[in-house]
């Protein structure tokens, strides 16, 4: 049996945004929420990386003067996931405002947000 | 498709693929937990206090300061292209005549009807917003980051001042400005990072040269208040005496100056596009 951690839970929760997302993307017809669904698969990817470097009863990985070297490693949670979400934070802003001027044109062209309809090049 | 079609057998269908799905992925980020070493490398432990005041900031300047030049490239890219797909209708479907290209509308901006309360409100908030960002840029000093934050901030003002006072906001930038707020940047970005690259092959390498003693020198020498509003750019000093922990940065407040410069720019930009189209006449027609 998986012990239920702070880490094993946030990963169940990240898994859960992502499965969200991924249904919302596959399943719902709306333009916008296609795109909301999209933002929350790569907020489900940001949180796994993010719980990636959690230690129980860890530390800020600041070294203050006098800390032991040799516990450090052990104690400081991991920064190498929060670095790559703050990567994927910025390109996730620029591909969401590409998205939403996309989706934009794609309603002034057929005057509707049903992916079903615009796929079939029917106006509304 | 839509959601109603999911009835029946198709809808078992989906509901099964979706579990699948999720065990797939739950399990391969459960399998991350055990694979990651944990901690911090040792590399960055012996080195980083050699290197920056702490061990974010040497991160920065091993391969995240790069990383973080080809972003700021990725974001200002991100502005302008959805600012062009908006604003002019480059993006032409095959088979559409001129007459039914996109044309951009301005959103309907009725600030006449907008309440008295938020009227006055607004501006003390929009104030408040900018100056935050400040200090949010400024307070990172010895570490990255602060500067994509700063960016979200202002430009979030910039967006309440713009929906509340419409075309007389006093925070009310032109497209140009925008652009060359974002281009200004990125430029300052490359250009402090350059000089260490040039010389060692490491990008924001702190090449150790004395700015201040190039600037023609005003009657004596540079005024102290420069010098401890900038600090000592290029030029990074660590010294880990007994209890005492002194450190100037580096380069690394000015590059979070230019990352927000960059990322007010683009955002800034994005919100223009949406509420006015590509045009910023005075009646923010995209005509």
């Amino acid at each position: 049996m998986i012990e239920l951690t702070l880490q094993t839970l946030s990963f169940l929760a990240a898994a859960l945004l992502v499965i969200i997302g991924m249904a919302g993307m596959l399943y719902l017809d709306n333009l916008i929420k296609k795109l909301i669904a999209f933002t929350l698969l790569s907020d489900g990817v940001n949180l796994a990386l993010v719980s990636l470097g959690y230690v129980q009863g860890g530390i800020v990985p600041i070294l203050e003067p006098g800390a032991s070297l040799s516990d450090f490693p052990n104690e400081a949670a991991l920064i190498f996931g929060p670095g790559i979400v703050l990567t994927n934070i910025v390109i996730g802003v620029s591909t969401t405002a590409i998205l939403a001027a996309l989706i934009v044109i794609l309603y002034k062209r057929y005057g509707t947000l049903k992916a079903s309809k615009v796929l079939k090049g029917e106006h509304e | 498709m839509d959601i109603k079609e999911l009835k029946g057998i198709r809808g078992i269908i989906a509901a099964i693929a979706l579990v699948i799905i999720f065990a797939g992925v739950l399990s391969s980020f459960m399998q991350l937990e055990g694979n990651v070493t944990r901690g911090i490398s040792e590399e960055y432990n012996k080195l980083a206090y050699r290197v920056a005041p702490n061990n974010l900031a040497s991160w920065v300047y091993d391969y995240r300061g790069f990383d973080t030049l080809i972003e700021t490239g990725v974001i200002y890219v991100g502005a302008v292209v959805s600012v062009l797909v908006l604003g002019r209708g480059l993006v032409g479907l095959k088979g559409v005549d001129d007459e039914e290209r996109v044309v951009a509308e301005p959103m309907d901006l009725k600030t006449e009807t907008m309440p008295v309360l938020l009227k006055y409100f607004a501006l003390p908030v929009v104030i408040l917003l900018v100056s935050y960002g400040l200090l949010v840029v400024t307070g990172a000093s010895t570490s990255g980051g602060g500067g994509f934050q700063c960016g979200v901030i202002v430009a979030s003002a910039y967006l309440l001042s713009v929906v509340i006072y419409g075309k007389r906001s006093p925070f009310n930038l032109k497209k140009k400005t925008l652009i060359a707020f974002g281009a200004f940047g990125w430029g300052l970005y490359t250009m402090l990072g350059l000089p260490g690259y040039l010389t060692t092959n490491y990008w924001q390498y702190n090449v150790g040269a004395d700015l201040w003693s190039w600037v023609p020198s005003f009657p004596g020498s540079v005024p102290e208040v420069l010098r401890t509003v900038f600090g000592e750019p290029f030029k990074l000093a660590l010294e880990l005496k007994e209890g005492v922990f002194y450190a100037t940065s580096g380069i690394i407040p000015l590059i979070n100056i230019g990352e927000a410069f960059n990322v007010i720019g683009a955002i800034c930009l994005i919100f223009f596009a949406f509420i006015y189209g590509w045009s910023d006449s005075e009646e923010g027609s995209g005509k």
